[in-house]
């Protein structure tokens, strides 16, 4: 059996097989061919939108949506292993974690392995820094006894990488993979699967138990394929799990109608609430930093941050750039930062005391004691959610729960509004 | 019309000249503001090669180079390029090659036809790619670039190895022919 094509739906190219193994294979009916294109719809990615496709010179339609993962076409099929499914192990204690559940995590932790033995569903409502990750591991070690293929997706690659190493240095005996565009690990008929929801997209009927984390977060409440692919990477019986700290209405309407069990913590794992955040205003805060010259607020906020290191957040890759340059070259990240993955790393080390980011660092990351600014906090890419997600990243270890969150405005009647009463009605 | 590139909604403006040319907008604005022509980068380029050098320069120093190196026989008369190779261009240049989204090349169309226009006496030969490549694309992106010029396509040339370029080095594609 080709270990890596069971439960997917993948590419020639991904198959990895030399050309005879190929054809015994589909003569075998062991290997079933779907068309690429069907009914007008990609049918790795679920596009239909006609803007999305295009044509080759031999006539034939292509799916120019997900062509970063190889293009799909209508001379180009998806192939799914027909054989007989993989057969997962035992894993008899794979949790080596030495820590203690708060009572509010136990109870979370508790629900969450009564849903996995109903085959129900979940939502974990937790406010940043509950300590989300820990309230899992009796879920994964009951799926990794029970001969179950567990996947913890999220929309952000930032959140894999972080999740991984720990996921493996707590769980390991279990066979897991990393998945996320662009990195070298394939999913080998691993037990454990953390995934950007994008990476979901090549599975079909894998999954006993599906956690979405940060299912609030962009790009998966934007982009309809997403959810569709959580459906089609479940098996028909399967657990279907959400975390968030900030759920969007449907979800909280769900919840609220009893469509979906829901656990709520309030409370941060070391029992501090969430640090609320000051407010600054300055009007010319975005002309005058796109013009090069640094905002004096701005200024002493970083001069009163001392030794600490801090986060700070712009609304665009191009005013990040700007404050780099006013800021010494402070280092400065946003999604397509062709060394990202590095200049996280290094400030995950201690190599700087401050990092300028886009929102792509707002949630999922834990940097211990640190501060976080917002630059421009009333533009429209920090909604609600998002400044929330920000705040939370400030005070997150026990032995320094209160960092200096601070929102930089341009206008002081749009902020207090939503914002404030926001901050306040999270508290517990 | 959606743009090409990012598939921004196009607004046709409607204009007396846009009226009578048939020329179509394939790209949004901003996408088309990331190109950099190379006669806007400079106003001097090398007579061969149409690198950019300083104004009392004739040759770059490659094509002075290739000049000794081949005693005046060197069969390149002249390129001629029209975008330069800048990040923007990169990334469109993975996706047209290497991911194989023929769409792009709709993205140069006018710009290409355009510079045919002012050329007499030529044929059109695309460089030749190798079959397992062909397969693996779909398309020839030689070709492809030349069927932009509506002229008639000759295809002389033949293959004589599969061998990545992208995969060598300079010194490597310079070297590659030991005769030379």
């Amino acid at each position: 059996m080709p270990r890596y094509s069971t439960e997917k739906r993948l590419l020639k190219q991904e198959l990895h097989l030399d050309e005879p193994t190929f054809q015994y294979l589909i003569n075998q009916n062991l290997l079933t061919e779907i068309p690429g294109i069907h009914q007008h719809q990609c049918q790795r990615c679920f596009n239909q939108g006609r803007k999305y496709f295009g044509k080759l010179p031999s006539g034939h339609i292509y799916c120019r949506k997900c062509i970063n993962m190889g293009r799909v076409s209508e001379c180009e099929p998806l192939y799914q292993w027909n054989g007989p499914a993989p057969v997962y192990e035992q894993v008899q204690n794979p949790c080596v974690w030495g820590g203690d559940l708060t009572p509010l995590q136990e109870h979370a932790s508790n629900e969450l392995v009564n849903q996995i033995k109903l085959n129900g569903s979940l939502l974990i409502h937790a406010v940043c820094g509950a300590g989300k990750t820990e309230m899992l591991y009796e879920g994964i070690s009951y799926a990794a006894s029970h001969s179950m293929k567990l996947c913890i997706a999220t929309p952000r690659a930032d959140v894999v990488r972080e999740l991984a190493p720990r996921l493996r240095k707590d769980f390991p005996n279990v066979k897991s993979a990393a998945l996320y565009g662009g990195s070298s690990e394939v999913d080998e008929q691993a037990q454990l699967v953390i995934a950007t929801t994008h990476q979901l997209l090549r599975y079909d009927c894998a999954f006993d138990v599906m956690i979405v984390d940060e299912v609030d977060a962009f790009p998966y409440h934007k982009d309809p394929a997403l959810p569709k692919a959580v459906k089609r990477a479940v098996k028909e019986k399967h657990t279907l799990i959400y975390l968030t700290a900030t759920p969007r209405t449907n979800l909280k309407l769900k919840s609220k109608l009893n469509l979906i069990p829901t656990v709520s913590i309030p409370m941060r794992f070391h029992g501090h609430p969430l640090p609320v955040p000051s407010f600054q205003y300055n009007k010319k805060i975005e002309k005058q930093i796109l013009e090069g010259t640094l905002p004096n607020q701005i200024e002493k906020w970083i001069n009163d941050r001392g030794n600490r290191r801090y986060l700070l957040f712009t609304p665009t890759v191009e005013m990040a750039k700007q404050l780099s340059t006013l800021l010494n070259h402070t280092p400065y990240v946003y999604a397509e930062h062709p060394d990202r993955e590095d200049l996280v790393k290094q400030f995950r080390y201690n190599k700087f005391q401050a990092l300028i980011t886009t929102t792509i660092l707002e949630r999922g990351v834990t940097f211990p004691s640190i501060d976080v600014a917002v630059i421009q906090a009333d533009h429209d890419v920090f909604d609600e959610a998002a400044l929330v997600q920000i705040a939370g990243r400030a005070g997150r270890s026990a032995n320094d729960p209160n960092g200096n969150v601070t929102f930089f405005c341009r206008s002081e009647n749009k902020c207090d509004g939503p914002v404030e009463t926001l901050f306040i009605s999270d508290e517990p | 019309m959606h743009c090409l590139i990012c598939y921004k909604h196009l607004q046709p403006d409607t204009t007396w000249s846009t009226l009578f040319t048939s020329a179509e907008k394939q790209i949004c604005a901003d996408c088309e503001s990331q190109f950099e022509r190379l006669i806007e980068v400079s106003n001097h380029h090398c007579q061969i090669c149409m690198r950019p050098l300083k104004e009392s320069l004739n040759l770059c120093g490659d094509c002075f180079a290739w000049r000794e190196r081949l005693d005046g026989r060197d069969p390149l008369k002249r390129n001629m390029s029209i975008f330069t190779y800048n990040e923007f261009m990169k990334e469109i240049m993975t996706l047209f090659k290497y991911r194989g989204d023929y769409e792009l090349i709709y993205v140069f169309k006018e710009e290409i036809k355009q510079t045919f226009v002012s050329l007499k006496d030529f044929a059109i030969v695309p460089i030749p790619l190798s079959e397992e490549r062909f397969n693996e694309r779909g398309f020839n992106q030689a070709e492809a670039i030349a069927s932009l010029a509506g002229e008639k396509i000759l295809n002389l040339l033949k293959r004589t190895s599969s061998e990545k370029q992208s995969k060598k080095t300079k010194q490597e594609r310079i070297f590659f022919n030991k005769s030379i």
